[in-house]
């Protein structure tokens, strides 16, 4: 493609722009990161001074630690939960949106699973405490109708994790209902007729034209709500916060995240060098995850 | 299709809590449809604590850096798109590169950087580490690149300057990817909580959801209150999926991307 460069002169106006952009980035992204850096290779005293160069401590101590192992495995149990529940109910619910004639029904639906992805993420959460109120909730009210005896959703250690999971998934699943969609739409009607026309059943339909032609998005999809798990964090602080405390996490730890951890380490216990350590690990695992999403993106993209 | 029914009912439930007196909140069995409504609970809201100047603090706050980070984007976009210039390549590529520097990584650097410059408590605070990020500058330069070079070009000729060519011919054609970059800005710098939470303490500068956070150790089981307040934060995003639907749906589609 052929660029705006007509003038032989000059032109002065994108230096203009790209390099005050390019001293922003630097100065609030590629400083910060420089910054963690450090400190991840420095300690903090309890009056919150960093000093004392001590080398690989803040990773050595990390990989003894024993919460630390427990904030990794449940960020990648949240994380496999989202994924494996997110990825084939969006799919399910778009297909179903996307069978309907109806366009008045079609966007009523539409409508109805988005309620979540609108809803204040931090209301999210108030709405659900309340839900999971042991005594007041209206979860347990309708366990109690069908016969199950009550749980104390966010205080039990065992499903307190999971009972997170929910509210994520119910937020999200709208949001990736919606790439679905479009991407279903993307696929050519007359390949369906021809199918139906040779008699193949619903199952093959799927598995021999939907599923191939909507790979693509498939992926993007599974990467990019990896990532968002990865970071997941205002639920998480807004209804595990201790009365007591006031530490997000608990019960015992059961709700602990890398991005929770990260968060107690520095802003709690003022462990900069721990914390700092604990972010850079976290980045090591988005770059990853965001490396092959922009790989999917290019393709998407020329798809 | 009774899924909608379990995506919307927690909605509709907290817009109906939100208007019954707290009795019949905490009554059981729970009635559905609010049996005397009121708007007690908002009064009750707006009486115990700031709460306007909290609503006043996050819209102030989404809005401005959301109008910065748009044109800013856009403009960044355009030069990228449209120009050649010594550095190019290499500035975008550590553009890009921030992509995967999400917040969580960085507040903690910020915040050191923020209190040695002793700007905590303030809404440049909130505002500066938000005014251009990777996603923005990408999703701006897919779209100008797509404007055909001959339209700046004869506009050159005419005599305009690459600023009112900016705003008289660019800005209108991409005002579809504009609106969809400022709703995705709207609703992740309204929902944002964990660097509010870092750099503000004071009560005066506190955001909605530093407020909503609190409720949990403040009241412990006032629902009356949390509700309304649930709703009150609702309500903002709600007009802007309402007024720009098409938009946001669309764009949400075309990028693929979840901030």
């Amino acid at each position: 493609m052929q660029k705006l460069h007509g003038h032989k002169r000059k032109v002065l106006f994108p230096y203009i722009v790209a390099y005050p952009v390019l001293f922003y980035i630097m100065l609030f992204f590629i400083l910060p990161v420089l910054y963690l850096l450090f400190l991840s290779l420095s300690s903090t005293d309890q009056f919150s001074k960093i000093s004392i160069f001590n080398e690989l401590d803040n990773y050595q101590i990390l990989l003894k630690d024993k919460l630390f192992w427990k904030a990794f495995k449940q960020t990648f149990i949240l994380t496999g939960i989202r994924v494996i529940t997110i990825v084939p109910l969006s799919l399910l619910i778009a297909m179903g949106i996307n069978s309907i004639k109806n366009t008045r029904l079609r966007n009523f639906y539409s409508i109805a699973y988005f309620c979540p992805v609108i809803t204040s993420t931090a209301g999210v959460a108030l709405i659900w405490m309340w839900i999971y109120d042991p005594s007041l909730g209206l979860a347990n009210y309708i366990l109690s109708l069908v016969g199950i005896q009550k749980q104390s959703f966010l205080l039990n250690t065992d499903i307190s994790l999971l009972s997170i999971a929910v509210v994520s998934i119910w937020k999200d699943i709208g949001w990736y209902m919606v790439i679905f969609f479009a991407g279903l739409q993307g696929i050519p009607e007359h390949l369906y007729e021809a199918a139906e026309i040779d008699g193949v059943n619903i199952w093959s339909r799927f598995r021999y034209i939907t599923f191939p032609l909507l790979a693509p998005t498939f992926l993007l999809i599974m990467v990019v709500v990896m990532i968002n798990s990865l970071r997941e964090f205002t639920s998480i602080f807004i209804m595990t916060r201790s009365t007591i405390s006031g530490e997000p996490g608990g019960p015992v730890n059961s709700t602990l995240t890398l991005s929770v951890y990260m968060f107690k380490n520095a802003f709690l216990y003022n462990k900069y060098g721990l914390a700092a350590a604990i972010a850079l690990i976290l980045l090591i695992i988005l770059a990853i995850f965001t490396i092959i999403q922009f790989r999917l993106y290019r393709v998407e993209w020329e798809y | 299709m009774a899924g909608s029914f379990i995506t919307m009912l927690p909605l509709i439930w907290m817009f109906l809590s939100s208007i019954k007196p707290s009795k019949e909140i905490i009554q059981m069995p729970p009635t559905f449809l609010p049996a005397n409504p009121t708007f007690n609970n908002f009064k009750d809201l707006f009486n115990t604590l700031p709460f306007m100047q909290f609503l006043f603090n996050s819209l102030f706050v989404t809005i401005i850096s959301t109008v910065i980070l748009v044109l800013v984007a856009a403009l960044t976009g355009f030069v990228f798109a449209k120009f050649k210039f010594y550095g190019k390549k290499i500035i975008y590529s550590i553009i890009l590169t921030t992509m995967m520097i999400v917040d969580e990584i960085l507040v903690l650097p910020l915040y050191l950087m923020i209190t040695r410059v002793h700007l905590n408590n303030t809404y440049i605070a909130l505002i500066i580490p938000f005014l251009v990020t990777g996603f923005a500058v990408f999703l701006m330069r897919q779209f100008i690149s797509t404007i055909p070079n001959g339209l700046i070009e004869s506009a050159v000729i005419d005599g305009a300057s690459y600023l009112q060519i900016f705003y008289k011919i660019i800005l209108p054609l991409i005002s579809p990817a504009l609106g969809t970059l400022a709703i995705f800005n709207f609703i992740w710098m309204w929902n944002m909580l964990m660097w509010p939470v870092i750099v503000v303490d004071s009560e005066k500068m506190m955001t909605l959801q530093i407020a909503m956070s609190r409720f949990t150790s403040m009241y412990l089981t006032r629902y009356d209150l949390s509700m309304a307040a649930a709703t009150i934060a609702t309500i903002p995003i709600l007009i802007l999926y309402l007024a720009l639907q098409r938009t946001f749906v669309k764009g949400i589609a075309l990028t693929g991307i979840k901030q």
